[in-house]
């Protein structure tokens, strides 16, 4: 089908799952998210669910808007709708496995480097913006662990992270 | 070709599944902006897939596919859910909740239309209405021998494959009689409360055949309106391989709604001036459907008939078969079978034996 100018993503903070539409009028989804200079993010057609029961729909809202901050997670099941703009061109050559937590949660995915000298602290401390890119994530309930979440992106609020490390095996 | 019900609130995403349901898949479709709307759509006229999207204000998807399930009415139809919620946790939902299948949004379109196709092909009481033969038998004359060409009809159908035989006569129906069964269970308490699941009034009769009665008691249940006719057709599909209509000497809207959707339409005539007349009458009425026609000559008594050839001349149309007169029918009322179970041999026999040939393209 053809693509519109609505992206659907998952929102997840604090205990929900939020399913949600993002129109697409000047910046994409990712751009608003990274943007440092907004605090909020306006969401359209927002259906929530406790991440106890992720696929019960507790509550619809026709409009919501959410405080960056306490995101701890985006996923977008497609790539495209998931990247800031400067990344649709290039994200680097270097792939890294990384494996981190934010509360409730437990992501595995991969960082995309420009080169091989990967420092996590540097980069959690160091790299501009709140929120990381993470690509082919996979995230687990951490009380629920047979319930994941695949996605072609998560941009994940750094704040929020507990435990990062290079997956291995 | 299936009736495909879609439930969308995304209107966008409504009129596209539309154009590529109908242009691509050539399938008719009925759309619908809300649960509630959907409901309503598709108790009224069941259609063989709902596609029900999940998040939709008022009620969920889930709630839609729960409630079709529970429904006598559409308790067999296929659904796909259709969503932009992609997980694993959301396809184990959608499938406790009672669909059949889950497709993440945006869909391909080759995509949707094979998955449509497999579920329509995947039960025989999923598959489309053109599956399962209707083969009303009809005239509007009484007395030329409609019911007995039609338990003969079922009971040669039934000993190729499962056949429902339904008594469509507004009350007293005389398949009731013929066959030997109580009409304690009919299709008036259908009518009266179209929740009934129809399995639940079937009656099976010793050649295996299932039998929806009529009433037994004049105007005590209202006549069918074509709606409740179209969906008892549609849930008596899940049940057979053949539907024998006997249908009433009339052709009113419901009758209608029947013939439209037969696939050889048996209509029987007598040979006697007001036998023809009516049938002359009768073909013209018919003419939307000739196609489909196959006129037999049932021969009810004994003694001269005119010739096949002088018939058709006065009818102006071919005779499909000529039955005639069998004497072996009387013997065969009091033992409550169909003749064709008890003489495989007889003229009636052998000339439903021949409907059956020239229905099933033999």
């Amino acid at each position: 089908m053809q693509r519109s100018n609505k992206v659907i993503a998952e929102f997840f903070a604090q205990g929900y799952r939020v399913s949600g539409t993002y129109v697409i009028t000047k910046r994409l989804l990712a751009d608003e998210i990274y943007d440092p200079t907004t605090n909020y993010f306006l969401l359209e057609e927002a259906y929530l669910s406790p991440i106890i029961d992720p696929a019960r729909i507790s509550a619809y809202y026709a409009l919501m808007l959410f405080d960056k901050s306490n995101l701890d997670f985006v996923l977008t099941i497609d790539k495209k709708d998931g990247l800031r703009r400067d990344q649709s061109y290039g994200m680097g050559n270097y792939q890294m496995p990384i494996f981190l937590t934010v509360p409730f949660f437990e992501i595995t995915g991969s960082l995309y480097l420009l080169n091989k000298n990967f420092n996590p602290r540097l980069y959690l401390s160091a790299d501009a913006g709140i929120f990381i890119t993470l690509l082919d994530v996979t995230v687990r309930s951490t009380f629920n662990p047979e319930i994941s979440y695949q996605g072609g992106v998560a941009l994940i609020n750094r704040a929020h992270i507990s435990f990062f490390g290079e997956k291995s095996g | 070709m299936a009736r495909i019900l879609v439930i969308d609130d995304n209107y966008d995403m409504l009129s596209m599944l539309q154009i590529i349901l109908e242009k691509h898949g050539k399938h008719e479709v009925i759309a619908c902006t809300n649960g509630q709307d959907g409901l309503q759509a598709a108790f009224a006229r069941p259609p063989d897939i709902a596609l029900v999207d999940v998040m939709m204000p008022g009620m969920s998807g889930y709630e839609v596919v729960k409630k079709l399930r529970a429904d006598g009415r559409t308790q067999n139809i296929g659904i796909i859910v259709l969503t932009a919620r992609g997980q694993s946790v959301d396809r184990e939902a959608a499938l406790a909740a009672g669909a059949d299948d889950h497709m993440t949004k945006p869909a391909n379109v080759e995509e949707l239309l094979k998955h449509i196709d497999a579920l329509v092909q995947r039960t025989p009481g999923k598959a489309p209405a053109v599956d399962v033969p209707v083969l009303p038998v009809f005239s509007v004359k009484g007395g030329v021998g409609v019911t007995t060409i039609a338990i003969n009809l079922a009971a040669v159908l039934q000993q190729i494959a499962p056949t429902v035989l339904l008594d469509l006569a507004p009350a007293c129906g005389q398949c009731a009689f013929y066959l030997g069964i109580r009409p304690e269970k009919h299709w008036g308490q259908y009518v009266e409360n179209p929740k009934t699941p129809p399995a639940s009034l079937m009656r099976q009769h010793s050649t295996g055949l299932q039998v929806l009665l009529a009433p037994p008691v004049p105007a005590q249940y209202s006549w069918p309106g074509k709606d409740i006719v179209e969906t008892l057709l549609v849930q008596l599909r899940s049940m057979g391989r053949f539907i024998v209509v006997d249908m009433p000497s009339l052709l009113d809207a419901t009758a209608k709604a029947v013939l439209d959707q037969a696939q050889h339409i048996v209509l029987i005539t007598g040979d006697d001036a007001p036998a023809v007349q009516v049938t002359r009458a009768t073909l013209q009425a018919l003419q939307v459907w000739k196609d489909r026609l196959l006129v037999i000559r049932n021969a009810t008594a004994a003694g001269p008939h005119p010739p096949a050839d002088v018939l058709q001349k006065a009818l102006r149309v071919p005779l499909a078969v000529d039955i005639a007169y069998d004497p072996n029918q009387a013997t065969a009322v009091p033992k409550g079978l169909p003749l064709a179970a008890l003489q495989p041999q007889t003229s009636l026999t052998l000339g439903v034996k021949r409907i059956v040939q020239i229905a099933l393209g033999r």
